[in-house]
């Protein structure tokens, strides 16, 4: 799936100077399976951008086309978001008082994408297997980031919006995550697009964009 | 292991409003059916006395006074007074309810008793006259008993013998030897009760068997005529009780007075009605205001499940599949419930001879109107809420 960002701008943007950033104001092309590190300090709308992505905000000018077309209702968002764009949030958007497993199913339950025992498979290869019944709000903000990576492999997408997904994590645990990660985007020969604050090769980048 | 939405919604929320507004709901629907029943059952009793044509019956008599204890004017109604009487305007009909002119003495499992007939023309007559036929030669007279005389005989005269009530099946099958007397006449027949009315508070016989039997001991061709049945269009019309009242004719029973406890009655229906619609309206604003105050709530967890791509149609879907389960649950308990409780009454209707009750359909189809009502606001404003 082609997604084209024709210059766009936030609103809480619009009067700073952009000629140095790569994104804000300027016409985008991402084409499918690329693998897309947008590397930027914070404050410069990392997060924006993935919520303009994803749908979740709509404060900004100019537009964005997704195969060419341009998203307006509720329903195409949500058959988007179903079948094409899988994200975790920087603020991972999960429930506290729902275990691990119902975190991950209520994703899963929507897609069928996964089976019970593959989930299981995939928190066991994640060492969260001990915790699946337990309640997220008890748990810390590394495992909490596993999670919700894993609730966001639960579908069959095009593109995988990361959003500073790592920041809680050591070297073994993003080691393990990118092994999965990455299985699943070769398995859905998709395009991956990761927000942080530093560079890194984590993924064989086709491209790099900067917002400074 | 599917997690319904509805259940993540209600996920941890304190559940005490939510019963509170759903017992709300279930009592307000039982008054309004029972409401709805009983203003039924009312209308019905008040016009069971009324025929088909909407028209009333009332029996008068005339006033026995000092005059008529000594002779000097008769008890009976002349030709040219029952005459007089149809020519009123608020008098649709007269039947003359004819006497006998002999003594009748009754015989019935070891208790003897003194009895009076009388007949009127069939078009008076509120019950089945399929068997009320007499010719010369019958050996048994059919008779037609005043419900008031059962009531009376199974609530009063027999439990004052320590004797059991009698139903009226058992009523029907049991035969009265009659001995007719005048001077030294005698004659012997017996009679069976082939039914009942509420009209009539006498002991009705075939107007044939009457004229028979005056004529065979009086030597009487006219009977005497002791009482009218009026068909009236108003029993309540003032013009109608100013004549009876001018002419010093008396109602037998009291029905004005029976008629205005029973418009106490539909008033206090009425105010019932008022109050359950009123308790209705309250409890629907209640549940609303529930669901509203779940889905403002849970805002964060509508705003994820949105995220995740749920649609907003599904999400109404699912709380509105966990409501109309609800509700239907509800529905079908108040329908037992009213059920239940308007049998127990209806039993208790029959034991006292007040009349034969059964439920209306209508009881039943107005909660689920009103639930249907529910469920679509309920639709509504979760289309709103939740967009």
């Amino acid at each position: 799936m082609r997604i084209e960002l024709e210059n766009i701008i936030p609103h809480v943007l619009t009067n700073t100077l952009h000629e140095k950033s790569d994104i804000w104001k300027k016409k985008i092309l991402l084409k499918s399976n690329e693998l897309i590190h947008i590397v930027a300090p914070s404050g410069k709308g990392k997060s924006t951008l993935m919520g303009i992505l994803y749908g979740t905000r709509k404060d900004y000018k100019g537009s964005l086309l997704f195969n060419n077309k341009r998203l307006e209702s509720p329903k195409d968002w949500s058959e988007l978001r179903t079948n094409q764009l899988a994200i975790v949030f920087q603020d991972l958007e999960l429930l506290n008082d729902l275990t691990v497993f119902e975190n991950i199913q209520l994703k899963n339950q929507l897609t069928n994408h996964f089976s019970d025992v593959t989930i299981l498979e995939m928190l066991n290869r994640l060492n969260l297997a001990g915790l699946k019944n337990k309640q997220v709000g008890v748990l810390s903000r590394g495992e909490k980031q596993r999670i919700a990576i894993i609730r966001s492999l639960c579908m069959p997408f095009s593109w995988l919006l990361l959003d500073e997904p790592f920041s809680a994590l050591d070297r073994e645990n993003i080691k393990n995550v990118l092994v999965l990660i990455k299985e699943q985007v070769e398995k859905n020969n998709s395009g991956v697009i990761i927000a942080n604050l530093h560079d890194d090769d984590w993924f064989n980048y086709t491209r790099k964009l900067k917002m400074v | 292991m599917k997690i319904g939405i509805s259940s993540i919604l209600m996920h941890s929320r304190p559940k005490t409003r939510l019963v509170l507004s759903v017992v709300g709901l279930f009592f307000s629907l039982i008054i309004i059916s029972s409401v709805f029943q009983s203003f039924y059952d009312i209308n019905y009793l008040l016009n069971e006395n009324k025929s088909d044509d909407e028209f009333e019956y009332l029996q008068i008599s005339k006033e026995i006074g000092i005059s008529t204890s000594l002779g000097l004017t008769s008890g009976s109604f002349s030709s040219s007074e029952i005459n007089t009487i149809k020519s009123q305007d608020f008098i649709d009909d007269v039947g003359p309810l004819f006497s006998n002119d002999f003594r009748v003495y009754g015989r019935f499992a070891g208790n003897s008793f003194d009895m009076f007939f009388t007949s009127v023309q069939d078009s008076f007559i509120d019950s089945d006259l399929s068997s009320f036929r007499w010719e010369k030669g019958d050996k048994i007279v059919p008779v037609i008993l005043s419900n008031q005389f059962v009531t009376l005989l199974n609530h009063a005269v027999l439990p004052s013998q320590g004797r059991r009530p009698i139903p009226k099946i058992a009523i029907k099958q049991a035969i009265v030897n009659l001995d007719l007397s005048k001077g030294s006449k005698l004659f012997k027949t017996k009679a069976r009760v082939v039914g009942f009315s509420d009209r009539i508070s006498s002991v009705l016989v075939p107007k044939s068997f009457l004229d028979f039997a005056n004529q065979k001991l009086s030597g009487k061709i006219d009977s005497r005529v002791s009482m009218l049945i009026l068909k009236v269009i108003d029993s309540r019309s003032k013009s109608l009780l100013k004549f009876l009242s001018q002419n010093d004719y008396e109602i037998s029973g009291e029905l004005p007075l029976v008629d205005n406890a029973k418009l106490i009655l539909k008033i206090v229906t009425v105010v019932l009605f008022v109050f359950g619609s009123l308790l209705l309206i309250l409890s629907i604003s209640l549940n609303l205001s529930q669901l509203k105050l779940i889905v403002i709530e849970n805002q964060d967890r509508l705003k994820m499940l949105i995220l995740l791509g749920y649609s907003s149609k599904s999400i109404v879907n699912s709380i509105l599949k966990l409501v109309v389960v609800l509700l239907i649950t509800i529905l079908l308990i108040v329908s037992f419930c009213v059920g239940c409780l308007f049998s127990c009454i209806y039993d208790f209707v029959e034991v006292y001879n007040l009349g034969s009750l059964k439920l209306n359909v209508i009881t039943f189809i107005i909660p689920v109107c009103l639930v249907l009502i529910l469920i679509t606001l309920t639709n509504i404003s979760l289309k709103k809420y939740i967009n």
